[in-house]
């Protein structure tokens, strides 16, 4: 990772103030996204997707800090900067769009306003050209009928609507960059493939890079260009589709996959299930923060924190074991 | 919108009938005899000749419902009849009286909102601040003050002490208009020092709930500043549930202007019924208590509609 990529995370760790002193909700994530990629982040709720994305927006909740790392955006810092340059950076450069739509807008505002406001926040924009900006945007993002949206009131549109007005205020301003922070969790299976389509589509016109977060593994498969895994605030694995779906080196992911339901499967099949549960965020072991569920850890793994190797290019894992690991796996494939 | 117009005046008007039936038959059932009182103010006895000449030039000799009807039709022709004791019609009275309370009530609205909505705004967002303490300490205070110790403590300071201002009393504004506003003012910020207080505290409750609701972190996404994000999307969802409270405190306000007639001496329609009340001048009081349930049904339309302003959920 040499600063010429469009977006570098790098060693993020996010702590909240808990019972114990401080604790990592997000411990050491390491990233880069390039201009039309689009990056997925699977994990668990509570395994730290939400506030990676807020961090790089400085958007985390009010107790939340940052206690390490770096972001940087087209080689800038942006960790540093006040939030005076950050309402520069929202929106223009990096927007984000977020879990529930149906509650991400301004209710007592019309769309059209909104978007407006959006635009013109960025630009020196009379009012008439944003609005016809506004009308083109929502055109683009296949709102059928954009004008009669455009006066309509959030409460007055179906989720799908509502989401589809968020990505077109997210990409008015061109942004490069879009996070998008489980985007179809909200909403029905078809509309959520509708949209899904819609963010890909869009990524292939303007290659905006998009970070998309989501604890679906059948997003991810459908349109991933590379996938970070996260387990409890860590990453525990990171590679391109090829790498994670087809030679997955965690035993982590190795677990997911199998817990994803194929077409395939022979009726009463049991899905495979990871044992255990996640251990409490605020009372984690030393070691690796998978041990106390892997199906392969050994003592050491309770001790030693695994650091994030680059196994092979562009494929990183997590785990002491990894070799061992990708051994074992050869077997499983059968 | 016209519908929705339509069915609440229609509410109004049976809401005010509703009241005026009601104390006009509270008040034949109260003790005191306004013949009596007319024609012997010390209780000495009276001429049982005078009685009945006077009950019926003032039509009491008549059946209760008779008179209830004649009051009725008197309504509707716009007649609410004469006062027994300012010798003159109530409408005249009234007319005289009501404007000095609308004044009074409508310059301590005007100054709770100026003082009491901005404050409350500084106050939630710099929670748990010593802005917030201080403001939400006086605001108690202001809330749990009577109305007449207040107007007291002013007077002792800004009128006995300081000789700033005039202490009590009233002066026609085409008279004297300075002296009319130095007369307004201790009876107004007397009013409004409650009403602010409790204002501060409703738009500090909602400004905290708007700003903890789910939309505000989409908006500083979009690179809104925060200026923006409180001043315009804060401020328009808080002013919602705002409005509304101010117009279920309209009673409260105009229970204030009530007792604080009566302590600046202000000749406000309150005076007028409290006075009526006492003298049983039974067509003043019911006309005093027909104007004032009509402007509280009238203010709380005003609100309503206000709210579907506000509110595009509610149209
Ligand atoms: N407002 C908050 N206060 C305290 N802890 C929080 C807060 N928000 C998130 N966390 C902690 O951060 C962890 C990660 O949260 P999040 O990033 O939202 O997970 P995800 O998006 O993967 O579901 C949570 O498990 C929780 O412990
Ligand atoms: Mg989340």
């Amino acid at each position: 990772m040499s600063g010429k990529h469009l977006l570098e995370v790098k060693d993020i760790r996010v702590v909240f103030p808990g019972k114990k002193g401080e604790f990592a909700a997000v411990d050491g994530v390491t990233f880069h996204l390039d201009q039309g990629e689009i990056l997925c982040i699977v994990g668990e709720s509570g395994s730290g997707k939400t506030m990676t994305g807020l961090s790089v927006l400085g958007l985390l909740p009010e107790q939340a800090r940052v206690a390490a790392g770096t972001v940087r955006y087209q080689g800038r810092e942006l960790l540093g900067l006040s939030e005076q340059e950050m309402y520069g950076i929202r929106g223009k450069e990096i927007s984000m769009i977020f879990q529930d739509p149906m509650v991400s807008l301004d209710q007592v505002f019309t769309v059209g306003s909104q978007l407006v406001e959006a635009i013109r926040v960025h630009t020196k924009m009379d009012k008439r050209s944003a609005v016809e900006l506004s009308l083109e945007m929502l055109d683009k993002v296949r709102i059928p009928n954009p004008e009669r949206v455009f006066g309509s009131y959030p409460f007055e549109l179906s989720g799908g609507m509502c989401q589809r007005v968020m990505i077109a205020i997210a990409l008015c301003c061109h942004p490069k960059v879009l996070i998008a922070d489980e985007p179809t969790t909200a909403l029905d299976a078809t509309v959520q493939a509708q949209i899904l389509e819609l963010l890909v589509e869009l990524r292939d016109a303007t290659h905006i890079g998009i970070i998309l977060i989501t604890h679906d593994l059948d997003i991810v498969k459908g349109m991933a260009d590379r996938i970070i895994v996260m387990y409890a605030g860590k990453m525990m694995e990171m590679g391109t589709r090829q790498d994670v779906f087809s030679n997955p080196l965690h035993p982590y992911t190795q677990g997911l996959l199998k817990c994803v339901p194929t077409l395939d499967m022979p009726e009463g099949f049991r899905l495979y299930n990871i044992e255990g549960i996640v251990p409490d965020i605020q009372d984690m072991p030393e070691g690796c923060r998978f041990c106390t569920r892997c199906p392969r850890a050994e003592e050491e793994c309770c001790i030693v924190q695994p650091e994030l190797r680059e196994i092979a290019p562009g494929h990183f894992v997590s785990c002491l074991k990894v070799d061992e690991v990708s051994e074992v796996k050869a077997g499983w494939a059968q | 919108m016209a519908r929705f117009f339509a069915k609440r005046t229609l509410t109004a008007i049976i809401q005010v009938l509703i009241v005026t039936t009601i104390v006009f038959f509270a008040l034949k059932m109260m003790p005191g005899d306004p013949v009596l009182l007319m024609l012997s103010r010390d209780g000495s006895s009276v001429d049982p000749a005078a009685y009945e000449a006077l009950a019926k030039q003032l039509g009491l000799d008549k059946p209760i419902l008779r008179q209830y009807r004649n009051w009725l039709t008197g309504l509707f022709t716009g007649d609410l009849g004469m006062s027994y004791t300012e010798r003159r019609p109530v409408m005249d009275a009234i007319g005289d009286r009501l404007p000095r309370t609308l004044e009074l009530a409508g310059a301590s609205l005007l100054i709770a909102v100026v003082i009491g909505i901005p404050l409350g705004i500084a106050a939630a967002v710099k929670r748990g601040s010593w802005v917030d303490l201080l403001l939400t300490g006086i605001s108690s205070l202001g809330q749990s003050v009577p109305v007449y110790v207040f107007g007291y403590i002013l007077v002792l300071i800004f009128a006995l002490n300081m000789r700033l201002l005039p202490s009590s009393g009233y002066v026609p504004i085409h008279r004297n208009p300075v002296e009319h506003f130095r007369r307004l003012i201790l009876p107004a910020c007397t009013i409004a020092f409650g009403f602010s207080a409790s204002m501060l505290r409703m738009t500090r409750s909602s400004m905290l709930e708007a700003l903890s609701s789910e939309f505000v972190r989409p908006l500083y996404a979009r690179g809104l500043s925060k200026a923006r994000v409180h001043m315009k999307h804060m401020v328009r969802n808080m002013l919602i549930p705002v409005v509304t409270i101010i117009g279920l405190q309209l009673g409260a306000l105009i229970a204030g202007t009530v007792l604080c007639e009566a302590v600046f001496n202000w000749p406000g329609i309150a005076t007028l019924l409290v006075k009526a009340i006492s003298n049983r001048d039974y067509p003043l009081i019911q006309g005093c208590m027909l104007i004032l349930s009509i402007i509280f049904i009238v203010t709380n339309m005003v609100v309503d509609l206000l709210y579907g302003l506000l509110d595009p959920r509610a149209r």
